[in-house]
């Protein structure tokens, strides 16, 4: 008896299947059909090394480090250079429809990319700024980074003066599109 | 008279080489950190640690006063700089003369000297050294147009105080030179604290290479070598090797008796670099010197076998050098490159976090340089360099390929770092080659990689997996009366319990 799961990843629905062939773990991953129809099976084996978060993982006897951290709800994987939040469901083995990428949307609101002192702000209130100009200057680490206008509007708010501190995230402008 | 005991003005994985240093000399070490460091390794590491202030570097690791009071409280008789911050401060040179702590580097007229721009390409025109056809200082913006009429463009405006690349701006016609100059000299301000500037012409196709030299207080000064530095992003080195696949040994024996001759007429003592700039002819151009250890000595120390911050030291404490130029000899190759917490698919954003799982590299020929841990914090205060790599090999082949093995080995989890861009570039046809000049990095637009095509199975199977196991353990939960008697059974034997450790000889 396998157990199937779903799993989101960026924008890839990947179904996988587990099963246990006499104490050893296999599964069979790919898309929806791919499962339904078992097409291939690999020997998989995970185990955590030492305390730290690091983990490895067997497939077919190649082995892989990864880190793994256990969210509230999921986990956050990291995998060569990138970081994946993945929160897999159980399956029932009925096809789906893919769940649908959320189209982006550009927010009229400029956030501090990473913490600093900003050195200098560029424009004032009520400005009109084009697309890419650059708004403040943030220094951090020794260098100033531009801050440029994701979208071409009018300066609605401004959160910062210069020398005030930002942590990343921060709201520091508000364009209203025209 | 051999030093005591050395305070070390710095943080990071310099102030960790510069303890390592005086431990192997057994000289007892003073670290000193701001609260954001206080866990720092250099804390851990040293003999003793002074707490200097607030994160920001004015409150700590710029605060000479501070610096000077913990050196004479603690009774240290020297202090060493490393690199960046005071490291070739005069003011700071002079202070600790003045309180009677030896500054392990030049003397304070030297660093006057060499640490402004335009009196140090005098000197080197002085001594027969060629240097780019450059203008003197000036202050005016203003005066830039009339200067820049005796110059050909591509023009580099530069600041006069300068170094690490910062204040630097490239002029390619009339028209952009208010703007250059203008940003050049705020930034030369916020910087070093001084807005006067120089204009230079531009060279093309050129390599950086640099030599080393060390000085001791007996007239002794011994040049060891050449290290290729070309590879840099914004000014910034990135790569940088020992020797240089363009040095044949006849350019070799010019370049360092240049430097020789310049470090002779600065009246130079200690250690200390001399940049310049090598054109396709061959020709070549003094830049500047470097009045303190380099980021990249660790190249020259693995192919000149020699330990040059330890060298620093003895010849600050009035030793004569135990080396001739005749006793050194170069072997092999060595490569080093810096790894930064800077994203290269982010536009090279700094990234900060903190680091939950780090481990470096080893292995044959590998040398790393690094102040990384579990959990430490990456913060915006300080530059970004977390680590540096370094891989020997009997030729440059066998070094690039070492380098390669050690940053796959590399792995480094909460911030972001350029291990993947250095990969990139080390593995690109024209580095393999060495076909290498400063603007590799503009002129080779370096794309992410696709990552790897199994990478989605892997992370799906593994958080499936996850999910599995945590599944499964539910079930078995309160059910497994077999596996609780035994295991109660192996606890009245005293075996190994999972997590506790108990039984086993520890050592920290």
């Amino acid at each position: 008896m396998d157990k199937k799961y779903l799993i989101q990843l960026n924008e890839d629905l990947i179904a996988l299947a587990i099963r246990d062939e006499q104490g050893a773990l296999e599964a069979c991953v790919g898309t929806e059909i791919d499962v339904l129809e078992n097409k291939s099976w690999q020997k998989i084996k995970l185990e955590p090394v030492g305390l730290s978060g690091l983990y490895l993982l067997f497939l077919d006897n190649v082995p892989y480090e990864l880190h793994i951290e256990k969210l509230a709800s999921g986990y956050e994987i990291v995998f060569g250079r990138e970081t994946f939040k993945v929160d897999p469901i159980t399956w029932n083995g009925n096809l789906t429809d893919k769940p649908l990428k959320e189209v982006g949307t550009v927010e009229p609101i400029v956030r501090a990319p990473m913490s600093g002192i900003v050195s200098e702000v560029r424009v004032k209130l009520g400005d009109f700024v084009q697309l890419g100009q650059v708004l403040v200057i943030l220094e951090s680490m020794k260098m100033n980074n531009e801050i440029v206008a994701p979208i071409s509007g009018n300066i609605s708010d401004i959160k910062v003066i210069p020398d005030s501190r930002v942590d990343e995230g921060d709201i520091i402008f508000v364009i209203s599109e025209v | 008279m051999p030093f005591k005991k050395v305070l070390v003005a710095n943080r990071g994985e310099i102030a960790i080489r510069i303890i390592r240093a005086l431990k192997d000399l057994g000289i007892k070490s003073v670290a000193v950190y701001s609260d954001v460091d206080r866990l720092a390794r250099h804390v851990r590491y040293a003999d003793e640690a002074f707490l200097l202030g607030n994160a920001p570097v004015h409150d700590s690791y710029l605060n000479i006063e501070k610096i000077i009071k913990i050196a004479l409280d603690s009774g240290a008789d020297a202090i060493h700089p490393g690199y960046g911050f005071l490291s070739e401060n005069a003011n700071f040179a002079q202070k600790c003369a003045d309180a009677g702590v030896v500054f392990i580097g030049p003397s304070v007229d030297s660093i006057n000297l060499l640490g402004n721009k335009a009196n140090a390409r005098e000197l080197a025109k002085s001594v027969d050294i060629p240097v780019i056809s450059g203008t003197r200082d000036f202050v005016e913006l203003e005066d830039a147009f009339s200067l820049a009429e005796g110059l050909s463009y591509p023009i580099a405006v530069k600041a006069s105080f300068g170094g690490g690349g910062r204040g630097i701006r490239f002029v390619n016609s009339k028209d952009q030179l208010a703007a250059a100059t203008a940003i050049a000299q705020k930034e030369a301000f916020a910087a070093f604290g001084n807005g006067t500037l120089y204009l230079e012409s531009q060279l093309r196709n050129v390599r950086h290479i640099e030599i080393q030299i060390i000085a001791d207080n007996f007239g002794n000064i011994i040049p060891l070598g050449e290290r290729e530095c070309s590879i840099q992003r914004r000014n910034q080195k990135l790569i940088e090797e020992c020797p240089s696949l363009v040095i044949s040994p006849e350019l070799r024996r010019t370049l360092s008796r240049a430097a020789v001759r310049l470090a002779r007429a600065a009246n130079y003592q200690n250690i200390g670099t001399v940049e310049f700039l090598v054109t396709p002819e061959k020709n070549f151009f003094f830049l500047e010197m470097n009045t303190r250890l380099q980021v990249e000595h660790p190249v020259t120390e693995f192919t000149m076998g020699v330990d040059l911050v330890k060298d620093q030291i003895s010849v600050a404490s009035n030793e004569e050098l135990s080396y001739d130029e005749g006793d050194l000899l170069s072997r092999g190759w060595a490569i080093e490159c810096r790894v930064v917490s800077e994203d290269p698919f982010m536009n090279f954003k700094p990234s900060i976090g903190r680091v939950v799982f780090a481990r470096e590299p080893a292995g044959p020929g590998i040398r790393v340089e690094s102040a990384l841990y579990d959990g430490v914090e990456i913060t915006a205060y300080y530059d970004s360099l977390l680590a540096k790599v370094t891989a020997w090999g009997p030729d440059r082949e066998n070094a690039r390929l070492r380098l390669q093995r050690a940053l796959k080995e590399f792995k480094v989890v909460g911030v972001a770092t350029n291990i993947p861009y250095l990969q990139q570039i080390l593995d690109s046809p024209d580095f393999i080659l060495g076909n290498v000049d400063t603007s590799f990095l503009d002129s080779h637009k370096l794309t992410p990689l696709e990552p790897d095509g199994n990478a989605h199975s892997i992370v799906a199977i593994a958080a499936g997996l996850m999910k599995h196991e945590e599944r499964s353990q539910k079930r078995s939960k309160n059910s497994n009366e077999m596996n609780q008697r035994s295991s109660k059974w192996r606890d009245a034997q005293g075996a190994f319990k999972e997590r506790s450790m108990g039984r086993w000889i520890r050592n920290i």
